[in-house]
């Protein structure tokens, strides 16, 4: 049996999902048997050169470029997973929703202590990806196949998650997914 | 304003934390709304704390914590005040005032808000005004009205001089119209033991009218296996949109409904007897103290401790444990059932709830016997009900027709103009599909079609997702917040059906819809929660084509619609849009 393509991208998140990833310790050994990594930060493969199997989604989408990525996964990968809490509902970025962009973007740039008057600027340029109005969920844009719930969620889970898709079903234990 | 001190204007109430909603009525009264001056005055009276306080006058619509106008308007939202041109009202009231809906003028004279269905739906578009109101409302009635009201006027002589006094229009009567034909006193005589009366309401075969159509013989049994006191409380919280028929018979039938109560009270062996009235139908509160006062002579009913209790406007209220939570002068929250009311109900008694339509027919087989009452109707569903027929008929108003009657007839009687949907039940109900004959061969009853009275016709002009929207958003807006599949899940329903009818749905929306349905009909707290999806689930199964027309299947399934541009506005405003 060829090896399954794994694809991953961390958006507005904070990579902790990934850090989880590699937690997997020798997980990842027995893992590393069934699947292969293509586009995703772990390779540092930037694009998509061919169909991918399973794609993992951590983060929601804060900007413009998010956004293209996000549905660039949605186009390349069978199944597309959103990986934690952000991607789920957009997390800890999302607390700026209520907030208007323009407040945001002042009190993080020049209302800061460090900031030096009339020289600090928010940064824009034309490479920089626009900022959206709101951080939105993965399923709010693309269709999304499973969410694995956590902040992050733990390496076994993302280990037991794979695994058990790739043997026809994402099922994991209630156990191991209920923070409460 | 009055300065009087909230001593002084509650001095007639007892000292009594169950009494809350009545002291908070006599200070709103007073006062105009209720100051955080009020609220330390009253929790020191009343040895509660400020915060018990405070989240009950949070929970209700009619209570104020801010200034709200002299005289505040109340304009009803429900679907049939929309039809009939609620928001032209709207305008010409904030025309006139200078006010947007929901503000109050700068001289504190008059407030513009909104509300969900009065129970006038026969004579929309209505609203109230300082809880008054008034019907057939239209653009000239409300400028000669608030000419009159600038002028210093009264509310009550310009209701009459408008024209805009409620009527309770009876197209059909069956049995309750009939004259009282019975000494009141032979009625009392014929009442032998409380077995008896429970045996009699048994053997009529009466379910309760207020929807779930619980049989009303089998609860006053079950109420009695537990020790007294007991207590009878009659619901006259009619809430659900497009019902009207418990304003009709508080007003016509009064003396049967207490009648009825009194009957319940010595079946269940009972010396407490409350009624809760919304507080939409305030104005009828004199006339049902009056009509209490003059039953006093009568023995069955002196000995009965009465009390009419005012609502203050909550539609979840209507559910049988969040009324009893209202009743003992706290937020209107549904409990957590079982205890049921027969079991734990007002303030821990065993307690039985039924509504206005039930205890006036109580009273009525009482004075007819049962197989008089069981000539009509059907095997699971005996005898008569009263029907508000509303919405796009020549005669809108009551009918009282007897269980089994067919959608079809319920039509010809009521002159549905070419009607294209029908609602039985109010939102919380079904959707029926009128252009489809067979589904009006239906027949209202508990074995097809149970209604708690509310019938609103919509013709082939209507927009059906209009409507739909309309009872959703009146249920997110009712919800009370207590469980989260209500609370949350209606908001989730609501904006997948907007996302539907703005056409950016997809195949799996449909089936997202129906699962979130589910979810929050199995996993709600109270009726409330359980019925609401109906909305979405019935008229799926009406109006299937409706909704496959929204969804454009040629578009990629994956890849959701999503207004980018309208996503980078805020950034492109921030930094000018030529930036790149």
């Amino acid at each position: 049996m060829s090896k399954k393509k794994v694809a991953t991208v961390s958006l507005a998140g904070c990579f902790g999902c990934h850090m989880s990833f590699l937690d997997m310790d020798l997980e990842l050994l027995d893992l590393i048997d069934l699947i292969q990594f293509d586009r995703s930060p772990l390779t540092d493969i930037k694009t998509f050169k061919h169909r991918v199997d399973i794609g993992l989604i951590e983060g929601g989408v804060c900007n413009d470029h998010n956004l293209h990525v996000l549905r660039d996964f949605r186009q390349h990968c069978d199944v597309l997973i959103s990986l934690g809490e952000c991607a789920i509902m957009g997390g800890l970025p999302a607390m700026r929703n209520d907030i208007p962009l323009s407040e945001c973007l002042n009190e993080a740039y020049l209302g800061v202590p460090t900031a030096i008057k009339n020289s600090t600027i928010i940064p824009h340029h034309e490479d920089l990806p626009k900022i959206l109005d709101r951080v939105y969920p993965c399923h709010e844009l693309v269709k999304i196949d499973y969410f694995l719930t956590g902040c992050p969620p733990s390496g076994e889970v993302i280990a037991l998650a794979l695994k058990s898709l790739l043997r026809g079903d994402l099922t994991i234990p209630r156990e191991l997914i209920k923070y409460d | 304003m009055n300065k009087k001190s909230v001593s002084k204007i509650v001095r007639h109430l007892p000292r009594d934390p169950t009494r809350l909603l009545d002291y908070l009525w006599a200070i709103q009264r007073a006062k105009g709304f209720i100051s955080p001056l009020d609220i330390f005055e009253l929790a020191k009276l009343l040895k509660i704390d400020e915060s018990r306080i405070k989240e009950v006058i949070t929970f209700y619509h009619f209570f104020f914590d801010k200034p709200h106008g002299e005289f505040s308007i109340f304009l009803d939202q429900s679907i049939i005040a929309k039809h009939a041109g609620i928001d032209l009202i709207e305008k010409v009231f904030e025309e006139a005032l200078g006010v947007k809906s929901g503000q109050m003028t700068d001289d504190w004279q008059f407030g513009l808000y909104k509300t969900s269905c009065i129970g006038m739906s026969d004579q929309a578009p209505a609203a109230l005004i300082n809880m008054i109101p008034f019907v057939n409302l239209t653009t000239d009635k409300v400028l000669t009205l608030i000419t009159c009201l600038k002028r210093g006027d009264e509310l009550l002589k310009l209701q009459k001089d408008l024209d805009c006094v409620p009527q309770n229009t009876v197209h059909q009567s069956l049995v309750t119209q009939d004259q009282w034909d019975q000494d009141i006193t032979s009625l009392h005589t014929q009442i032998l033991n409380p077995q008896d009366i429970i045996q009699e309401i048994i053997s009529s075969g009466l379910r309760g009218r207020g929807g779930a159509g619980f049989p009303t013989g089998k609860k006053w049994q079950l109420c009695r296996q537990y020790p007294g006191p007991r207590v009878v409380v009659c619901n006259a919280d009619e809430g659900e949109p497009g019902t009207f028929k418990d304003r009709y018979l508080l007003t016509e039938h009064a003396t049967k409904l207490f009648y009825g109560m009194a009957i319940a009270a010595k079946a269940i062996e009972s010396q407490e007897a409350y009624l809760y009235l919304r507080a939409e139908y305030t104005y009828l509160l004199d006339h049902l103290h009056f009509v209490l006062t003059k039953l006093q002579r009568d023995p069955l009913i002196r000995q009965i401790k009465w009390r009419i209790q005012l609502g203050a406007g909550a539609y979840v209220v209507g559910e049988e444990s969040a009324l009893l939570e209202s009743l003992e002068g706290k937020r209107g929250e549904p409990r957590l059932r079982p205890p049921f009311p027969v079991e734990k109900g007002y303030l821990g008694k065993p307690t039985i709830v039924n509504n206005v339509e039930t205890f006036v027919l109580v009273s009525k087989v009482l004075e007819k016997g049962f197989e008089s009452f069981r000539k009509w109707g059907t095997d699971q569903s005996a005898g008569v009900r009263w029907l508000s027929i509303s919405g796009d008929v020549s005669k809108p108003g009551l009918y009282e027709v007897p269980w089994g009657i067919r959608l079809r007839e319920v039509l010809e009687l009521c002159g549905a103009q070419s009607p294209l949907m029908i609602q039985v039940g109010g939102p919380s109900g079904e959707c029926i599909n009128a252009t489809i004959l067979s589904e009006l061969e239906r027949k209202l009853s508990f074995e097809d079609l149970p209604t708690g009275g509310s019938f609103m016709v919509f013709s082939k002009e209507r927009d059906i997702f209009t409507i739909l929207q309309n009872f959703m958003q009146f249920f997110v807006d009712e919800s009370c917040g207590n469980c989260t599949p209500c609370r949350a899940g209606n908001v989730v329903l609501n904006n997948q059906l907007k996302k539907v009818v703005d056409g950016h749905g997809r195949p799996q929306d449909l089936m997202s819809l129906t699962q979130w349905s589910h979810v929050v009909m199995k996993t709600s707290r109270c009726g409330l929660g359980m019925s609401s999806p109906r909305v979405i689930t019935t008229s799926m199964k009406a109006f299937p084509e409706i909704y496959q027309h929204k969804i454009d299947s040629s578009k990629s399934s994956l890849i959701f619609d999503f207004d980018e541009q309208k996503a980078t506005s805020d950034y492109d405003k921030i930094f000018g849009e030529n930036h790149e």
